[in-house]
């Protein structure tokens, strides 16, 4: 009685335990191609806080659908690099500008590439901010030594004095990379990554999203603190022949009448732009241009055919908008 | 808490341990007692100061149905819970709607509608005139009264469980079963599927459309409205489902409450298809007691478009649920005009499809906020706005899967030579390796497809 009872049990552990293993292979080769985003390492040379493994198959299906392969470094980019590579352009900023979502040729670094007949290099990265991209500046500018221009990339010109206070002087919490041990080896597995990111989104249901953005509508810039930053920036890129150009797409909404509004204050955007003048930096505002298409060709820069419009990363005319602006900046500049 | 959160899995699995322990070790009365505290945390997880109302609403119906010879009485258990209702749902609806009218200054009280209001007064209303009419017997029991009314898996948005199909059930002290529970999983899933990958989904592209609806092309605002047909659908049938094998782990059977509802070759059937537990309570407790179809045809027709105005005003406290309610009611009574005949089969398919669009029009109704929107809507259709055009995939995906699965059920009802083609749960054999794999592979598809923002179930708002 006791052995056959044992060997029933043993049978249905089995049974789920196999179960379990194949339900395990489907998923991870079904989200190969659904949600394939790479381990990510701590970047050695501090132009980023982090580069995706490099050579390395991506795929996503979950916001836009694209596919392609990170670069000899790890970045979503057309070029490779070695140390004789001369880059002319050098384009830093957050998700947008890794531009994932999209084709690598129809992302602002392709684009522009393509447009403008350089070597631009992108080495925009999910979660850098724009306070991010000054803190690495320095160390960007060490590595690439672009010789034409520094593109940094913001959805956001509204920040708080804590964070700008970390970014002066030095100390910016920095993104962290989780590539080694059990959690290094869990990562690895595509089916894993999207389970953990999915429940780790339900449970903080957005919250924190929302919390965020009524911070920043209530924040006020201290214009002290703006312009010692931009000191930093000036400071840090004085070795430099290269022209820094700030390149700002706010969020947009469309109200009931179907009115595009912009999430900002216009006295912050004021600001920025104020200062970024005192600096000699060129500071690009998309605003109006993103106004402008959606009032003639009724096109959205945001949001794709599996997201909500209007809101999310840049889509392929988001940054076919932006390249073709910088494009008219930089032949305007020369 | 919602049935598609992790704290309902986590209240799931320890009521599913805890029932297992209960009727081994204790008596079925300790097993009900179990089930109404934890139906009780359930309800009380959004707000505990519903569980007194709940409660009240449960010693109303428990006297009142007692006293069934004194008619005062027993008119004083359908009163009571309706004015509840009343109170809660439709008093600054009323209020507000008569100060416009006369041009006076709304003042509204803050009241907050409490989840499922709708439902469980009318499952309290259903015992009273059931005992009433002799259908039914007394329950002496309060504990499964009071578990009836607020058994948690229908509790918050339905289905509507008839006294009569569900007291009996707990007399016969059913049981959680691993047979039961292996069925009732695989519907939960289903219904998880059919709400948070594509109800939340098509939610999102719905709503963008619905806020702003002068910024889109006409052809996004028609598949927007195609696209609400779909995830209301998927959203209440999706609850349903949950709700039938959140019911049916704890050993309880509760009938179907939709029946490929889309598939309809005229509104008649589309109403015994859509909701069936509302449109059954609406026909035995409104539509019969009114005279039903029993005093000529012009008081059926009145009947008729009474219920449906009743109808669409249980839904919610605007105007435009009256509105969808009456364009239902004179479809119904245009539809009941009409002479019906045998089909062939294009004849079925253009009348389904008519059937569809017309169903799809008097969703813009129930889904705009008001008229003003609604009329933005039709305006923006048929005078081919220009606007954003976004071809929305996850639309297609929902139709493509409709499509396949009300294709396999015209197949299976052929095969089984029923009369009418009606839906069926495909489930698999968990005992064997090939089913559990098809289910973890089903689960897993769930979680990687899942929409994770926070988006309610539409009927929580009834």
């Amino acid at each position: 009685m006791c052995g056959n009872f044992t060997k029933k049990t043993i049978r249905n552990i089995l049974k789920y335990v196999i179960s379990l293993g194949i339900a395990f292979i489907i998923l991870t080769a079904f989200c190969f191609f659904y949600s394939n985003i790479p381990v990510h390492y701590k970047c050695t040379d501090g132009a980023t806080d982090y580069v995706w493994k490099a050579n390395e198959f991506y795929s996503i299906g979950t916001e836009g659908f694209s596919w392609g392969k990170t670069n000899n470094e790890g970045y979503q980019n057309i070029l490779d690099y070695n140390e004789n590579t001369n880059v002319d352009i050098l384009i830093m900023g957050s998700s947008h500008m890794e531009a994932r979502q999209v084709a690598m040729k129809e992302s602002t670094a392709g684009l522009l590439n393509s447009m403008l007949e350089e070597n631009v290099y992108n080495i925009g990265t999910s979660g850098h901010t724009f306070l991010t991209c000054v803190s690495n500046l320095e160390a960007a500018i060490k590595k690439y030594n672009p010789t034409d221009y520094i593109i940094i990339e913001t959805d956001s010109v509204t920040f708080s004095n804590d964070n700008i206070e970390s970014t002066i002087k030095g100390n910016l919490e920095e993104i962290e990379s989780y590539n080694e041990g059990i959690i290094g080896i869990l990562q690895q597995n595509q089916f894993l990554r999207l389970l953990y990111s999915q429940i780790e989104i339900l449970l903080s249901n957005n919250i924190s999203n929302d919390v965020e953005e009524k911070d920043i509508l209530n924040t006020r810039v201290d214009e002290k603190k703006m312009d010692e930053l931009f000191y930093k920036i000036n400071a840090d890129s004085s070795n430099s022949s290269a022209k820094i150009i700030i390149v700002y797409h706010p969020s947009i909404y469309l109200d009931y009448d179907g009115k595009m509004n912009f999430n900002h204050n216009e006295k912050d955007v004021e600001l920025f732009a104020k200062i970024c003048e005192k600096n000699d930096i060129y500071f690009l505002d998309m605003s109006e241009r993103f106004n402008l298409e959606y009032m003639n060709n009724n096109i959205i820069p945001y949001g794709f055919n599996n997201s909500t419009i209007g809101t999310g990363h840049l889509n392929k005319y988001g940054h076919a908008m932006i390249a073709d602006e910088l494009y008219k900046v930089i032949k305007e500049v020369e | 808490m919602s049935f598609a959160s992790i704290d309902f899995l986590i209240f799931f699995i320890i009521l599913i341990i805890g029932t297992v322990i209960i009727q081994r070790h204790f008596s079925p009365r300790i097993k009900e007692i179990f089930l109404l505290i934890a139906s009780y945390f359930f309800y009380g997880y959004w707000d505990w100061r519903f569980c007194f109302l709940l409660l009240f609403i449960t010693v109303i119906s428990y006297f009142t149905a007692r006293s069934k010879n004194k008619k005062s009485i027993y008119i004083a258990g359908i009163i009571i819970p309706l004015t509840v209702l009343g109170f809660f749902k439709y008093f600054n609806f009323l209020l507000t709607s008569f100060t416009n009218l006369f041009n006076i200054d709304a003042i509204t009280l803050k009241i907050i509608l409490p989840v499922g209001i709708s439902f469980y007064t009318f499952q309290a209303i259903s015992y009273v005139i059931d005992v009433h009419r002799g259908k039914i017997e007394l329950e002496n029991d309060f504990i499964k009264l009071a578990l009836y009314l607020s058994f948690f898996p229908q509790l918050v948005a339905g289905p509507i469980v008839k006294a009569s199909d569900f007291l009996p059930q707990l007399r016969e002290d059913r049981k959680t079963t691993l047979n039961n529970t292996r069925y009732g999983i695989q519907l939960f899933a289903f219904g998880m599927f059919k709400k948070i990958v594509l109800a939340d989904h098509i939610s999102v592209f719905v709503d963008s459309v619905y806020s702003a609806p002068s910024a889109f092309s006409w052809i996004t605002i028609l598949l927007a409205t195609i696209s609400y047909s779909l995830q209301i659908y998927f959203d209440f049938s999706g609850y349903s489902d949950m709700a039938i094998g959140c019911a049916k782990c704890l050993g309880y059977d509760f009938n179907r409450n939709f029946n490929l509802p889309y598939i309809s070759q005229n509104i008649t059937e589309f109403w015994r298809r859509w909701h069936i537990s509302l449109s059954t309570w609406l026909k035995e407790y409104l539509y019969i007691p009114l005279g039903g179809n029993r005093k000529g045809k012009i008081r059926q027709y009145v009947n008729l478009f009474t219920t449906m105005l009743l109808g669409g005003l249980w839904h919610g406290a605007n105007w435009t649920f009256v509105f969808w309610g009456a364009i239902n009611g004179i479809a119904l009574c245009i539809d009941k005009m009409l002479p019906h005949k045998e089909k062939g089969i294009c004849k079925k398919i253009i009348s389904t499809i008519m059937t569809f669009a017309f169903i799809t029009f008097t969703w813009i109704f129930f889904r705009a906020d008001n008229f003003e929107t609604a009329w933005l809507i039709i305006k923006g259709i048929f005078t081919m706005q220009e606007g954003i055009i976004q071809l929305f995939s996850w639309s297609f995906i929902a139709l493509i899967l409709l499509a396949i699965s009300t294709i396999i059920a015209i197949i299976h009802s052929h095969k089984n030579g029923e009369k009418e083609v009606n839906g069926y749960y495909y489930t698999v054999d968990l005992k064997k390796t090939s089913g559990l794999t098809i289910f973890f592979v089903f689960i897993g598809l769930i979680i990687c497809l899942a929409f994770t923002g926070e988006q309610p179930f539409v009927y929580f708002q009834f």
